[in-house]
């Protein structure tokens, strides 16, 4: 009787244990062969926050990434010398039907918000305040959605961008051993045109920091690729 | 058990309480925020509490401190608070100058008998910045950087054993004064005390 309540017991464990593994994707690529497991995402950024992040840990092959999702608002002023009032327009815009000159700039804007170029920094600080910097291998862009909001005392001379972007960071043994040993209290994310600081909690006295759920969580994410092998 | 003694019991009994109160609120004015190895060298990091010595609504730009201790090194970390506004969005260039202070910049300390102490910074601070738009018209900058000011043992007992007046901090961008009241000062005294 013990002993079939001590195998319960494990098996218990063991389903506890693997709950805790939650992978948003696995695939593998039909050319190559090589598998690639990604971790659910874990919010780094409240509500209260102007800008949305989310990491996740992934394995492609042998090689581990830290994976971060970006959306954020970004405001360009439209260039004065082409007159153009956004008010005036946003009828005209909504139908698609806008001035062709605002169509080029829309689409440069569009271009410029949030991508992140290669060697691009992620500055991640730790809680014994020392810091890891991971830089992005490659060029990344995903979508971004022009829109004018009608009602926060806009004048009609910016607009605002919408952006989404997705990037890896490759983490090695080093880096890895920091993430896993201490938890991460700071995000710090480069991207072509700013900066962004991710937090969920903002208090007087200290630095913008995430919280230590999330930190927990991305500690967690972090073992879960460890453990699998190619 | 007679009244006397009964009486002398509790006496004793509050006193022994009052004692343990007192020490464990002494002991609890040194409040870390970091208590722990470092991952990257190994040595035990301490980071006290930061603690505000200007006032945040009227002064601009405003600093907290901190004792920093790093294995044997000791440092004071001044955290520099800055905001002002732009004519224009903020380019990465603005974000990037926001607050710069170079390593082996002059970090003068002007005590209460009009002596100065002149310290070096031997890493570099940049300030993080962030910009918020409150509609087409206004862009308003924060930016926030963590500034360490090594500390001799000469150093630290020079500066706690009178009071500060003002700090003064080299910036790229020209000099950022604070000054201390009674109040900072005495709170200078506990943070470094607390990484003698």
């Amino acid at each position: 009787m013990q002993g079939v309540l001590a195998s319960l017991w494990l098996l218990g464990c063991g389903a506890t244990s693997a709950a805790e593994c939650k992978f948003d994707s696995h695939s593998t690529d039909p050319e190559t062969g090589v598998t690639r497991h990604a971790t659910k995402y874990v919010g780094i950024a409240t509500m209260m926050a102007k800008d949305f992040g989310a990491v996740q840990a992934v394995s492609i092959g042998n090689d581990k990434f830290l994976g971060i999702r970006l959306r954020a608002m970004n405001h360009f002023p439209i260039p004065p010398e082409l007159n153009i009032n956004l008010n005036a327009s946003s009828e005209k815009y909504k139908t698609g039907r806008y001035d062709p000159r605002l169509k080029t700039v829309l689409q440069q804007f569009e271009q410029d918000a949030a991508f992140v170029p290669k060697g691009s920094t992620l500055r991640l600080t730790l809680e014994d305040r020392s810091v890891v910097v991971l830089r992005s291998t490659d060029y990344r862009k995903t979508r971004s959605q022009g829109w004018k909001p009608q009602s926060d005392g806009n004048d009609g001379s910016n607009f605002r961008i919408l952006s989404e972007v997705h990037a890896l960071y490759p983490l090695d043994e080093v880096m890895i051993n920091a993430l896993t040993s201490r938890m991460v209290t700071g995000v710090r994310m480069e991207t072509a045109g700013r900066y962004y600081e991710f937090a969920s909690r903002m208090n007087d006295l200290y630095p913008l920091t995430i919280g230590k759920k999330n930190g927990q969580q991305l500690q967690e994410a972090l073992n879960c690729v460890l453990q699998i092998k190619a | 058990m007679s009244y006397k003694s009964k009486l002398r019991n509790s006496i004793v009994a509050t006193c022994a309480t009052l004692l343990l109160f007192a020490a464990s609120t002494a002991s609890a004015k040194c409040k870390f925020f970091v208590d722990m190895p470092s991952v990257t060298t190994g040595e035990h990091v301490r980071w006290t509490k930061w603690t505000g010595f200007t006032l945040a609504i009227t002064t601009n730009p405003y600093a907290y401190m901190t004792g920093i201790s790093e294995g044997d090194r000791k440092y004071l970390g001044l955290r520099i608070r800055k905001s002002y506004a732009l004519p224009r969005i903020a380019t990465k260039e603005d974000l990037d100058r926001s607050i710069v202070v170079p390593a082996g910049s002059d970090v003068f300390f002007q005590m209460a008998d009009e002596s100065i102490i002149k310290i070096q910074t031997d890493l570099p601070a940049t300030g993080d910045a962030d910009f918020v738009v409150h509609n087409a018209k206004r862009y308003d900058m924060t930016a926030d950087a963590i500034v360490k000011v090594p500390l001799t043992a000469e150093n630290l007992s020079a500066l706690t054993a009178q009071r500060v007046l003002r700090i003064r901090v080299g910036a790229e961008s020209g000099d950022l004064d604070f000054k201390f009241g009674k109040k900072g000062s005495k709170k200078m005294g506990e943070v470094l005390k607390c990484i003698q």
